[in-house]
């Protein structure tokens, strides 16, 4: 295990989470003068919304790195690791977020599950792009969404962390990590 | 490679769509508050297409340098030399950059339908340069990190380098970007030569180390110095340039006037506003010929929206739609003094300033109306008073308050109703 | 019969297929699978390694159906197989490369541990056990890939292209190392290296685009006509030639061939 840990980049995932940590802690109420067409002037994203790109990036990377051959035909569990290791680094963060108060800690914890939720199910049609698809929905939120109205789909501009934005990313999230467990998905993927 | 597969090949055609986008929402933002001059359509074009495209082919370039890396790029002994093989992958995202700032000038085309001049090549050179060295920062990026996190890290670091330098109030910062915030300038004032350099300076450096990350060898030394050396040359450089700056990179315009003579006196307007000094002239010689009489000041021999020194020549602005009144007021107040004096606390100067620009608006014939919206009540009420004393005693109340407001030592009198 | 395959077809994309139905039992010992580019090797491997699910249709080891539920560990634990491929995982030895691999099988930690440095003793990389796989060459890497798939004792070992792009000294090694491995198990090997088929395998499929043209011993395989722009082999100047054994009419053919599982479709 300690071997699939170095092979998954754990190492490099608690770097990123702990430097991700460190700069919501410090600078995630710094807000980042945004265009956006639902409202008249600037939109503030606070940076502690935008930092779990990152960290998000990281951890898919982990997740997805690996030995390809072996791995894919593995008698021990790899995707159930690969999974866990998922879903245990979202749950750690969204614990660490609720414990420590600090400013938009949750709602960065949200955007982490969110983000890693997206790419897990981008990667199940690409998986060398799969991170593009959450950077790509952050930028659409910032340009779109109204922070504060409470949409359900601008969740990664949402200073909340109301319940209600926590249904889109926990969803994208139970579904990234679900789907490639899915043998008709699982059977087609060519190995690298 | 046939030319349309080598573009389709690439990252380009995907970011084109996505930075067209983003490109028409910043815009859209801002075309309609345009000054009637190119200037600042070109700096609203270029601030818009940094923002839009900085970013969008930062995060194309680290795909395409990781895709380059991948292919073994490095490892092949190719015939070409790295440069060569790093613009033909560079050129179709550049291209994509270039389309899209093609389109914003199109939109404000659309916008500055009638307004004479160009659009200013230095902003748009400095924007093509920012958005070049960003787009060679994602190659050097892509060389060395997987796209699943070279991707995001440029999308997202060169977003933040662009946008939050305007949430800082080190003022500084956010000249060196390039993005410039999507304003400059007035038509009296022009852009600040020193923050495009500063710029380009920064940019030229980015470019230059991230081409050295992308090119350089094992080994090769000399590399690792450019790589080390470039950005504190940009400090060094860019950072004296632009260290006094305020929040607005705009310094006053000095030329580009063009003249007439009415009635004996030059009259002189901003050459995009050509087209009015007919007009301009018939309001604001008479209502410099009223105002020399009400305050005794000699008449002036030229009226002009560039620099006048407050002698012989007087100021006003004659911006498109502005009414015959607005003219008059902007010609009015511009025999007040244009900043206050430097006085410590309990200075009560700046008490005069209404007082004194409803009176000298009045007297330059401007209706009361125009005169009550822009000073208020209170300084119309006190202009009138002053208007209904003999025209001797206006004089005197005249220039005891404008000394006031230059001096520190003077205290201004009736300016407040009883 | 090692692997078989009943009616399969596999595609990687919808609306796309490698295979439409292919019914093959593959001889046991030593077989070479050859075909010309894109004709399926690779993904007939992959499908036999379980790496790729088919379509339709069943693969199995000695009647263990991979896809029956309960079955793939058990399967894969038999089942070695080496991608065309070997990537050398960043930061990680060619022992703690092959240990890796051993651990992915199922065996304990400290056994394929130990089990790694046999693999790659086996593989004459013993030397370079140490040595960081990034810093290897490309033929110690294939080599290191090949003790991937021996370091847990499959008794079915399937590797994709082993000798391609290696040198005349490497693939000698290579064929020396084949040698030992057919020893103690079956082992399927695609390749364009058609020299000295014979001293090397027992026998060989021949694929051309989704189908298995040939099935049987190598020296059954001149007999055959047709075969020569498939296979190649009349340009590596003639099976007969190279081999030595001759190619009469007389030459066997292959038993499988006789049940119309296999053999000449």
């Amino acid at each position: 295990m300690r071997t699939w840990l170095r092979v998954h980049r754990a190492a490099q995932v608690c770097v990123a989470l702990a430097l991700t940590a460190g700069l919501v802690a410090v600078v995630g109420e710094v807000l980042v003068p945004v265009p956006g067409v639902a409202l008249d002037d600037l939109a503030g994203v606070p940076v502690a919304l935008v930092a779990p790109l990152v960290a998000s990036s990281v951890l898919v990377r982990g997740a997805l790195a690996g030995a390809g051959g072996p791995e894919a035909v593995a008698v021990r569990p790899v995707l159930a690791y690969r999974t866990g290791m998922v879903a245990v680094t979202c749950a750690l963060s969204v614990a660490v977020a609720l414990v420590e108060t600090v400013p938009y800690g949750a709602a960065a914890a949200r955007n982490l599950v969110g983000f890693t939720g997206l790419a897990a199910l981008a990667a199940l049609w690409r998986r060398d792009a799969a991170t593009a698809a959450p950077a790509a929905y952050l930028v659409a939120a910032m340009l779109l969404g109204r922070p504060g109205a409470g949409s359900w789909w601008d969740w990664p501009v949402e200073p909340s962390p109301h319940p209600a934005t926590w249904v889109v990313p926990a969803a994208c999230l139970g579904l990234g990590l679900a789907a490639p467990a899915l043998p008709r998905l699982r059977a087609r993927r060519r190995p690298r | 490679m046939p030319l349309r597969r080598w573009a389709r090949s690439s990252a380009a055609v995907l970011a084109l769509p996505v930075l067209m986008a983003y490109l028409f929402f910043v815009m859209s933002r801002s075309v309609d508050v345009l000054e009637d001059n190119w200037l600042s359509a070109t700096v609203l074009v270029s601030s818009a297409a940094v923002l839009a495209a900085g970013p969008v082919c930062a995060a194309a370039g680290a795909w395409e340098g990781a895709r380059l890396a991948r292919g073994g790029v490095d490892g092949a002994a190719a015939a070409r030399s790295r440069a060569a093989v790093l613009a033909w992958s560079l050129l179709p995202i550049l291209g994509a950059a270039l389309v899209a700032l093609l389109g914003g000038l199109a939109l404000a085309g659309v916008a500055m339908a009638g307004v004479p001049g160009l659009p200013d090549p230095l902003v748009l050179a400095v924007a093509l340069l920012v958005i070049v060295a960003w787009t060679l920062a994602g190659f050097a990026a892509g060389r060395h990190l997987h796209p699943l996190v070279g991707v995001p890290l440029l999308l997202v670091g060169t977003w933040l380098w662009l946008a939050y330098p305007a949430a800082l109030e080190t003022f500084w910062v956010r000249h060196l970007t390039g993005n410039n915030l999507g304003f400059c300038c007035e038509t009296h004032t022009v852009y600040d030569q020193r923050a495009l350099y500063a710029q380009a300076v920064v940019a030229g450096c980015l470019a230059g180390a991230a081409f050295l990350v992308w090119s350089r060898r094992r080994g090769a030394r000399l590399a690792w110095a450019g790589i080390a050396g470039l950005p504190l040359l940009a400090v060094a450089v860019a950072v004296p340039l632009v260290r006094d700056m305020g929040p607005e990179a705009q310094v006053p315009r000095t030329s580009g006037l063009a003249c007439g003579r009415s009635d004996g006196v030059e009259v002189c307007v901003w050459r995009e506003r050509e087209k009015r000094l007919g007009t301009a002239a018939l309001i604001a010689v008479p209502g410099a010929r009223r105002l020399a009489a009400a305050t005794g000041l000699p008449a002036p021999r030229r009226v002009t929206e560039g620099p006048a020194t407050g002698g012989d020549s007087w100021r006003f602005a004659a911006p498109p739609g502005a009414k015959p009144d607005d003219v008059l007021f902007g010609l009015a107040t511009s025999l007040l003094p244009a900043e206050p004096p430097v006085c410590g606390p309990g200075w009560s100067g700046a008490d005069a300033y209404g007082p004194l620009s409803a009176w000298l608006a009045l007297k330059a014939g401007a209706g009361q109306d125009a005169v009550e919206r822009r000073t208020g009540p209170r300084s119309l009420g006190a202009a009138r008073r002053a208007l209904a004393r003999p025209e001797a005693a206006q004089v005197r109340w005249f220039r005891h308050n404008l000394d006031a407001l230059r001096r520190c030592d003077v205290a201004p009198s009736e300016v407040t109703l009883p | 019969m090692p692997i078989s395959f009943h009616g399969c077809a596999f595609g990687h994309r919808r609306g796309s297929h490698v295979f439409t139905r292919l019914d093959l039992d593959v001889p046991a010992g030593r077989t070479a699978l050859i075909g010309p580019n894109g004709c399926g090797k690779s993904t007939l491997l992959a499908l036999a390694a379980s790496a790729l699910r088919p379509r339709r249709g069943r693969v199995s080891y000695q009647g263990l159906d991979p896809f029956r539920r309960g079955n793939l560990a058990r399967y894969r634990a038999l089942v070695g197989w080496m991608p065309q491929g070997v990537r050398p995982l960043p930061g990680l030895t060619a022992r703690e490369q092959v240990g890796y691999a051993g651990w992915l099988k199922g065996m304990s930690r400290g056994n394929a541990w130990r089990r790694s440095l046999e693999a790659l003793e086996t593989v004459e990389l013993g030397a370079l056990a140490d040595t960081r796989c990034a810093e290897l060459s490309g033929g110690q890497l294939r080599r290191v890939g090949l003790a991937q798939t021996l370091v847990h004792d499959a008794e079915v070992v399937l590797l994709d292209e082993p000798t391609a792009g290696l040198d005349p000294e490497q693939r000698e090694r290579f064929r020396r190392i084949v040698a030992r491995i057919g020893e103690r198990g079956h082992l399927i090997v695609s390749t364009h290296d058609t020299a000295e088929l014979a001293r090397t395998y027992d026998s060989v499929v021949v694929l051309d685009r989704d189908r298995v043209r040939y099935a049987g011993p190598v020296a059954g395989l001149d007999s055959v006509a047709g075969l020569d722009s498939v296979t190649g082999l009349d340009s590596v100047t003639g099976l007969g030639s190279t081999t030595g054994l001759g190619a009469g009419p007389g030459a066997v053919a292959w038993p499988g061939a006789a049940a119309g599982i296999a053999g000449e479709v």
